[in-house]
């Protein structure tokens, strides 16, 4: 019994030494152009005096040895930036992601999208202009250039002339509390004659427990070819899972932009 | 036995002690320029098994300096601290929506006006909680086709008495009665014009230019303060990207509030307090984003994870700051003391 009491005493004692320890909050990261045609620039902020900012561009974990931040950063390839704040009186900060991706192939004619986004998520022009625009979606879902799909999404589009494909990015979001999930699966056909479609690449996506939150891009690469037509079908997580506060219940799927390579 | 215990107890303790020294973490200070802070978050001495809490909204202080908080839970409503954070006393277990929290001195008898967005409704109350007068949504004027459009979150007394009320979870007006429960004229409501507001979340007059009182607002959802004459006519706007305002507090020339989040969704945890000094200047953001290190249109943002969802803040005589929270796993506030 004693034995038991001690042992509280001296856990509760540990936990009094930690107890002022504070987290940081993540660095804030900024781009210009989340979706670029030549150079993206991208900022880091962490106004707290005696902050650092550590950082990697290869997707990689930063650490306290990582790279330390020091001017914007210029950036001509696709790449994930991941940063942390670290300070010498606090714990070190989560981890804070942003990819910048090269723009891809743009189309003459607005691809058409299969199914219709919730009328509340519905983007702020033509749902396959919204998609193929460049213009990357911030924080704020209601932007204009997210859209919201209680449903799978099935987007097709296709050029007056073949191009060379061999790369697909699909740039979506992920929000746990706000019944967000990643998509369970992601299919890409390819046409050369229209209507002559072939399977390019078909990706699963496992979900794990509770999802990394924000902007999140999926790429599936398949062999280089050429097409005209072209069909990406974004398959929704379906209901929410046991794990879920809203278990049993639709799942949001979000998009901003897909890109072709 | 007990005494084996007890002396063990003791031993281990001073046995860690040294161990303590060694380990423990410099002292929290956060803040900038000359409102700076010691963060304690032991200030408050209630035990939650007797005096439970959901989101602990708002808090007011009376003359003889015991601090009042409203919380949404109905076991009770109002809890009374003394300075020390020790509970004095407890009540209320009918206002399953208590909110706003004001006290207003009326002719040396101390009120205080409870909102509750569940009721739609905004009551005042002696401070021992007894029911003085109801406030409800103004149907005959025609703004509200039912009562439960009205969503009150906040209220203010102007100098001659008549009650402002912040339809914050509802249309957005600044209601305005007067002393006697009349409804008179209303102000602000949803929309885009500068004088609109969004999320009108809280209202409160500031006296700090004696001879031209204004009324301020925070439209949150628009992160920003909205200035008011006494009649509501706009005089302007305090734009602070990234801060979602929950009311503002005035304490001798500066004014304080509390930013429940600095970025969307409204549970992302990433609140701090500012503070302004008479000019509407940002001079300190405790828990958040060093104004001085920030450009023009940068959005403020969180920097130590002092706060999850700061909800209301509290400005005692010797400047130190109390720090309700909501959505924040039923945390009492935090003293902040200032340095």
């Amino acid at each position: 019994m004693m034995r038991y009491l001690q042992i509280i005493v001296f856990i509760s004692c540990c936990l009094s030494l930690q107890a002022q320890e504070f987290r940081l909050a993540p660095p804030i990261l900024r781009c210009d152009q989340v979706f670029f045609d030549q150079i993206a620039t991208v900022r880091m902020n962490f106004a707290l005096n005696g902050a650092q900012i550590r950082y990697t561009l290869d997707g990689s974990e930063p650490s306290k040895t990582s790279p330390i931040y020091r001017k914007p950063l210029k950036i001509k390839q696709d790449a994930t930036v991941k940063a942390i704040a670290i300070h010498r009186d606090y714990q070190s900060s989560t981890i804070a992601i942003l990819s910048v991706l090269k723009k891809g192939i743009s189309f003459k004619t607005a691809p058409q999208l299969k199914e219709i986004p919730a009328p509340e998520y519905a983007g702020s022009k033509a749902p396959g202009l919204v998609l193929t625009d460049g213009e990357a979606g911030t924080d704020d879902l209601n932007d204009g250039n997210w859209l919201g799909f209680k449903t799978d999404l099935g987007f097709q589009g296709s050029w007056d002339v073949p191009q060379k494909l061999q790369s697909v990015k699909v740039s979506g979001f992920t929000a746990w509390n706000s019944w967000i999930l990643p998509p369970a699966r992601i299919e890409v056909w390819g046409a050369l004659t229209p209507g002559s479609w072939q399977l390019l690449v078909s990706k699963a996506y496992e979900r794990p427990e509770k999802p990394l939150e924000g902007r999140q891009l999926y790429k599936l690469d398949f062999p280089s070819g050429d097409y005209r037509q072209i069909k990406v079908i974004v398959h929704n997580a379906g209901p929410l899972p046991e794990n879920h506060p809203g278990k049993g219940n639709p799942a949001w799927l979000f998009v901003d932009e897909i890109l072709f390579n | 036995m007990q005494r084996s215990t007890f002396t063990r107890t003791i031993f281990t303790f001073g046995a860690l002690a040294p161990l303590r020294r060694f380990t423990r973490k410099p002292e929290t200070i956060i803040g900038h320029g000359a409102f700076r802070y010691r963060v304690d978050q032991t200030w408050c001495k209630a035990n939650p098994t007797t005096h439970p809490v959901n989101d602990c909204h708002e808090m007011a202080m009376d003359r003889s300096g015991r601090i009042f908080m409203s919380t949404n839970n109905i076991r009770n409503n109002v809890l009374i601290y003394n300075k020390d954070g020790n509970v004095l006393d407890a009540w209320g277990t009918e206002y399953p929506g208590a909110h706003g929290l004001t006290l207003h001195d009326e002719n040396g008898t101390e009120f205080l006006y409870l909102t509750d967005y569940e009721r739609h409704a905004v009551y005042k109350l002696s401070l021992k909680g007894k029911l003085i007068q109801e406030f409800h949504a103004p149907l005959e004027a025609g703004l509200y086709q039912q009562n439960d459009e009205f969503n009150p979150t906040e209220t203010a007394i102007l100098p001659n008495g008549d009650v402002l009320i912040a339809d914050g979870y509802g249309k957005d007006y600044i209601l305005v009665y007067g002393p006697d429960g009349k409804f008179k004229r209303h102000f602000g409501g949803k929309g885009t014009e500068p004088s609109s507001l969004n999320n009108a979340h809280g209202v409160a007059v500031d006296t700090r230019k004696r001879d031209q009182p204004e009324i301020l607002v925070s439209s949150r959802a628009d992160n920003t303060l909205k200035r008011y004459d006494l009649n509501g006519q706009f005089l302007g706007a305090v734009p602070l990207p990234g801060a979602y305002i929950c009311r503002p507090v005035l304490k001798g020339d500066a004014l304080y509030f509390a930013v429940l989040i600095s970025k969307l969704p409204w549970d992302s945890q990433s609140g701090f307090v500012c503070i302004l000094d008479k000019a509407n200047q940002l001079v300190s953001v405790p828990g958040g984003s060093d104004p001085k290190r920030l450009h023009d249109t940068e959005k403020l943002y969180q920097t130590v994870q002092v706060f999850k969802h700061p909800h209301d803040v509290l400005v005692d005589a010797d400047e130190n700051v109390f720090v309700t929270q909501w959505n924040s796993n039923g945390v009492y506030p935090i003293r902040l003391t200032r340095i």
